[in-house]
């Protein structure tokens, strides 16, 4: 069990380093994949120990909303593209208080 | 459960209509449309409380909130006639999002089920993301897009590994189970960290320090619209979800659990009212008051049963109603002045004496002042909350209320207090329908103020 846990928590923080350190988009839109598929897993392993196919039905509703959130992160992302002629975030700094 | 059927129906209505040639009358329909929903929901389901298959809980919180969540989206569509969206070619799909976003809301307060819960935060963020970019050549916009969007798919994730971790412990999504199974075991470290991931996750989405900071970023960039939308429907949708996820998993809430919300009341009145006096936008004003609200609003989230209800009714009600007009305000002023700064409001007062009466009745009801409705939901709030023992925590509030009437009134004072001697400026003045809309508001704002008990006797039944 804790083999399990602890591979499924070790891929959601590097997911969620690659969020808080990485500069570029698209390597963060691929943080945010990870951090879901880390958790995709989780429930997966968790749905067998329990006897259970309810987690992994729950699987098919995490992946076709990750498969929309994606989708519109990439329609952002073009229209980024199109203003600043970049993917880097240092450029969208306009907003601080 | 019809209600989000039909509020479904209408949005995929508002994304065909320019292909079906109804693009002229798409916001009659609209409005009709979900009024008609609102009567049909509150005639069929009130004092009629059904479970469907286990996923769907419909009582009479859902009837009453979802009520509550469909009243400010007509508000809101009838406000909003005036915008940018009356000009824009595709405003059928601005219409569709907006719709969606509500069918969201509507799942937030019927969820029985963890997979609903994810399904209702998804779908009432999604259609946000795009929104707050919909303006598309300013900057601005689709800085708020990116930001809100990265730090939303991130709160996402931090949600699905709560209910991950939940599902581990219990072996079960539903959530009457999971309140059972918390019961008999009160010390599984799955567990705990599972609730206490969801309630982050909450925390984000309510905008609750220390998860606030996209709030003024993505309020300040979106278009003024969209803005208003997110700070009254997102957050009722937002906290009658909290309300309900905690009063769903918990037979009795356990003490590190009423422990942790305390203490993010106290630090989100704290931050919220005390950056909110530094700030010279007033969007960022209005945005960092959203957030010393969450603060209040926070402090009834332990509070079971029918009390804390009918409080968070009342609140959730007033805030709404407040709210909605001062943007529409805050978008007139900034259209003419040409920005949302403090200094385009003023002489107001002296230009436009309807508008300035309609901002300041709503941060009169913001600072929680009689006459208005705020008055008696900070009342409720904070009386139920003495009776429930956080004595400490309403000294705070009260502080933070007191330091909340000085930027409120900062507004007002700007308004009435001018040297120059301008005359009336028609070009800022309401259509017909948006004065009718504002006429509703300030009224229902004044009588909701003066007698309160109508909505008290209402959350009682809850």
């Amino acid at each position: 069990m804790f083999n399990y846990l602890f591979l499924c928590t070790l891929l959601f923080v590097i997911g969620a380093l690659g969020m808080m350190a990485r500069r570029n988009l698209l390597v963060m839109f691929m943080s945010i994949e990870l951090m879901l598929n880390a958790v995709n897993l989780l429930l997966v392993y968790f749905s067998s120990i329990h006897g259970d196919a309810q987690g992994q039905v729950f699987v098919f509703f995490v992946m076709a909303v990750a498969a929309a959130e994606i989708t519109i992160g990439l329609a952002i992302l073009v229209m980024i593209y199109r203003n600043i002629k970049s993917i880097g975030i240092e450029q969208l700094k306009n907003l601080k208080w | 459960m019809k209600a989000i059927i039909f509020t479904s129906a209408l949005g995929i209505l508002a994304m065909i209509s320019e292909i079906i040639g109804l693009k002229k009358i798409i916001l009659p329909l609209l409005i009709v449309g979900l009024l008609l929903t609102i009567g049909v929901n509150i005639y069929t389901e009130w004092n009629y409380t059904q479970v469907y298959y286990g996923m769907m809980l419909a009582d009479n919180y859902y009837v009453a909130f979802s009520t509550v969540l469909l009243s400010i989206t007509v508000l809101w569509l009838l406000l909003s006639s005036e915008s940018y969206l009356n000009e824009e070619y595709n405003r059928g799909d601005h219409y569709a999002l907006i719709l969606f976003s509500t069918v969201g809301g509507l799942l937030l307060v019927s969820f029985n089920n963890l997979a609903t819960l994810f399904m209702g935060v998804e779908i009432l963020s999604i259609p946000l993301y795009i929104l707050a970019g919909s303006d598309k050549n300013n900057k601005y916009s689709i800085e708020a897009s990116i930001k809100y969007f990265l730090l939303g798919s991130f709160a996402t994730g931090i949600m699905l590994l709560g209910i991950a971790l939940l599902y581990g412990a219990t072996g079960t999504f539903d959530l009457g189970l999971i309140a059972q199974y918390n019961a008999k075991n009160m010390d599984n470290t799955l567990y705990y960290g599972g609730t206490l991931l969801l309630t982050l996750s909450f925390a984000f989405k309510v905008s609750a320090v220390p998860f606030h900071f996209w709030a003024p970023d993505v309020y300040t960039g979106a278009p003024t619209f969209i803005t208003a939308f997110m700070s009254a429907f997102v957050k009722v949708a937002a906290f009658a979800g909290f309300y309900h996820f905690i009063q769903q998993a918990y037979l009795s809430i356990p003490l590190p659990m009423e422990n942790t919300i305390i203490l993010l009341s106290g630090a989100t009145i704290l931050v919220g009212n005390i950056a909110a006096v530094y700030q010279t936008d007033m969007k960022r004003i209005l945005a960092f008051s959203g957030i010393a609200q969450a603060g209040y609003l926070l402090l009834l989230l332990p509070i079971q049963g029918e009390l804390g209800k009918s409080s968070l009714l009342v609140y959730l009600i007033a805030y709404g109603i407040a709210n909605l007009p001062a943007f529409y305000v805050l978008y007139k002023v900034s259209r003419i002045g040409g920005s949302t700064n403090l200094e385009s409001f003023e002489g107001l007062g002296k230009k436009q004496p309807i508008l300035a009466l309609v901002l300041t009745l709503s941060m009169i009801s913001l600072a929680g002042l009689p006459p208005a409705a705020g008055f008696f939901g900070k009342f409720y709030l904070f009386t139920l909350s003495i009776n429930n023992g956080y004595l400490w925590s309403v000294l705070i509030a009260v502080i933070g209320s007191l330091i909340s009437i000085y930027y409120y009134f900062k507004v007002i004072i700007r308004m009435y207090t001018s040297t120059e001697s301008t005359t009336g400026d028609s070009s800022l003045s309401p259509s017909l329908q948006v004065y009718v809309t504002l006429v509703v508001l300030l009224v229902s704002i004044l009588i909701l103020g003066l007698f309160p008990d109508i909505l008290v006797s209402i959350g009682r039944l809850l």
